[in-house]
């Protein structure tokens, strides 16, 4: 799978929940092909980061002086 | 491909345009434009100038083309950049209203817990006062063992449903009450296991109490531990002293090295920047001595205060914090989170394109709860009557959460209606405003500029490195060949 075709699936992946969905659940079709066993762990990495990445976004503006930027997002760990 | 102006329905090129809501900048020569309702980001180039300098008021996009004298760009390139601020959103049609998403609510739940409300340091510049917080009386010394036994199944119980549970232990000194740390750590790990919910565990210490068997604990439950160090010895003892006037700084960093013994603690070093301490030490400091993250936020006093930022110390924050942008430019560009993360949030919003209208959430998915188990939106409001949202035993009142949440929104604080960064920020830290007004702001609008450099830097190229602020392992993998 080319790095190209790889981050444009992962930018698309970020912002359209349908794509998402077809993505994590028929991964093949997506990709044209059987994916590499590196392919596979990177989709799962994938599939933790989304909502973490909603769950970052949604927690807290600024470091702050109660927390800083973590909020229970787990920015830091 | 975009369409021209000529190539769109004479209705639709006849439809008057406004400038929407934005904010230019210069940064190391360079001109940005940032759009307040769409978080887009452009390079600013004269011809754009000249083209949001023209069209100030209502134009139509014809009359507007016509009204540009530019020398150096023909019809076509001008129609192609009138088209572009359209994309961007900085050029709008009348009545038009921005498209963006707002953050999500997110799955997390936050509770700030002060197991203890008394510190056995003296730090004047202490905005928890000592950990008697906002009471008007001294409120009592530490939570009692009724309270903390009970306070992990009334949490499950009051707010069920989430996916992950973080627990942040605060004070005071919260290690003069490990008891109740321990407990409740255990109590979470208990109903967590038994309804499939993660947990994290953080705690804000001066440091000061941290022996073996608290970096044993901390390392079994995984802690991530805000550790305050503000500099060397002079620096940190100027201010960070025991009750008897001694400084803390040799017990501080002999702690300091007993959790980093430990490896599954994460430590994110914390410094108050003051008069005589500048965020770029405090900084220096950390890493060198190998904190995992760091946290350097300035000192809240009001003017005249000892250790207030003022004048040319305050200018150097604000030179710091846009200074910021090479520290992150520098870990993205290298495949690694960069140590401080402020700007993460901001980074992150302007990738996905999401407004936020508050600033964190308090009230909403995060509470703090005090000693004597009343809740607030917050530990920074403990003891603040007109933030109380509840107690353990009754739970939160919805609706006063919900007018907290709506009183401290962008949206609602009529300081924030002109702002250009309020999307990105919010509307402020609640805690903070309801202390010292909106003095901090200049300080947000310098974060929020040195993000919109750093998103850009990547943007253009290669966006998705940006997600190694997140996880630098899936930007590894997709630099990968396959």
């Amino acid at each position: 799978m080319a790095n190209d075709h790889k981050k444009q699936v992962v930018a698309r992946a970020l912002i359209d929940p349908a794509f998402r969905k077809v993505l994590f659940e028929s991964p093949e079709k997506v990709f044209g092909g059987k994916l590499s066993p590196q392919d596979v762990k990177g989709l799962e990495q994938l599939k933790k980061l989304v909502p973490h990445l909603g769950e970052i976004v949604s927690s807290v503006s600024s470091d702050i002086l109660c927390t800083g930027g973590g909020c229970g997002a787990s920015v830091a760990a | 491909m975009s369409l021209t102006i000529e190539d769109r329905a004479p209705a639709e090129v006849a439809r008057r345009l406004q400038v929407a809501p934005h904010h230019r900048f210069e940064f190391n020569g360079r001109q940005y434009l940032f759009v307040t309702d769409t978080l887009r980001v452009m390079r600013e180039d004269a011809l754009s100038s000249q083209i949001l300098n023209v069209a100030t008021s209502s134009n139509l996009a014809s009359a507007l083309i016509e009204a540009i004298a530019a020398p150096d760009a023909d019809a076509q390139t001008l129609q192609a950049r009138v088209e572009q601020l359209r994309d961007y959103g900085v050029l709008v049609e009348d009545g038009a209203a921005p498209t963006e998403l707002e953050v999500g609510s997110g799955t997390t739940a936050t509770f700030m817990i002060n197991v203890s409300q008394r510190c056995n340091l003296t730090c004047s510049y202490c905005y928890v006062n000592e950990g008697l917080f906002d009471y008007p009386e001294a409120p009592i010394k530490k939570m009692p063992r009724a309270t903390f036994e009970a306070l992990v199944p009334r949490v499950f119980a009051l707010f069920p449903g989430y996916h992950n549970y973080a627990f942040h232990f605060y004070g005071g000194e919260p290690l003069l009450n490990f008891a109740a740390i321990r407990v409740i750590c255990e109590a979470a790990a208990a109903i967590g296991k038994t309804q499939g919910a993660k947990l994290q565990f953080y705690i804000t210490t001066n440091g000061t109490l941290i022996n073996e068997e608290i970096a044993d604990f901390f390392d079994r439950f995984r802690f991530n531990v805000y550790f305050s160090i503000d500099g060397d010895k002079s620096s940190h003892d100027q201010y960070r002293k025991y009750r008897n006037g001694k400084g803390s700084f040799d017990d501080v960093m002999r702690n300091f090295d007993l959790l980093k013994s430990r490896p599954h603690i994460h430590i994110i070093g914390s410094s108050v920047v003051r008069d005589g301490f500048s965020l770029g030490e405090a900084m220096q400091f950390l890493e060198q001595h190998g904190a995992d993250s760091c946290k350097a936020e300035r000192v809240r006093l009001r003017d005249g205060a000892a250790g207030a930022l003022q004048g040319a110390e305050r200018d150097r924050y604000l030179r710091d914090t846009r200074d910021l942008v090479d520290h992150y430019v520098d870990a993205i560009a290298n495949g690694r989170k960069p140590m401080d993360f402020r700007l993460i949030s901001k980074i992150l919003q302007l990738l996905l394109r999401k407004r936020r209208s508050a600033f964190c959430a308090a009230g909403e998915r995060m509470f703090g709860i005090a000693a004597n188990g009343e809740i607030y939106p917050c530990a920074l409001h403990v003891g603040r009557a007109n933030s109380k949202l509840g107690t353990l035993a009754q739970g939160v009142d919805t609706e006063t959460a919900r007018d907290f949440r709506r009183r401290y929104s962008a949206e609602s604080q009529a300081r924030c209606q002109d702002c250009w960064a309020r999307h990105l920020c919010g509307g402020g830290c609640s805690a903070m405003i309801d202390r010292f007004g909106h003095e901090d702001c200049e300080a947000l609008r310098a974060e929020a500029e040195a993000a919109i450099v750093v998103f850009d830097h990547f943007a253009k190229q290669d966006p998705m490195q940006l997600l190694t602020l997140v996880d630098p392992n899936i930007v590894a993998w997709m630099n990968s060949p396959s």
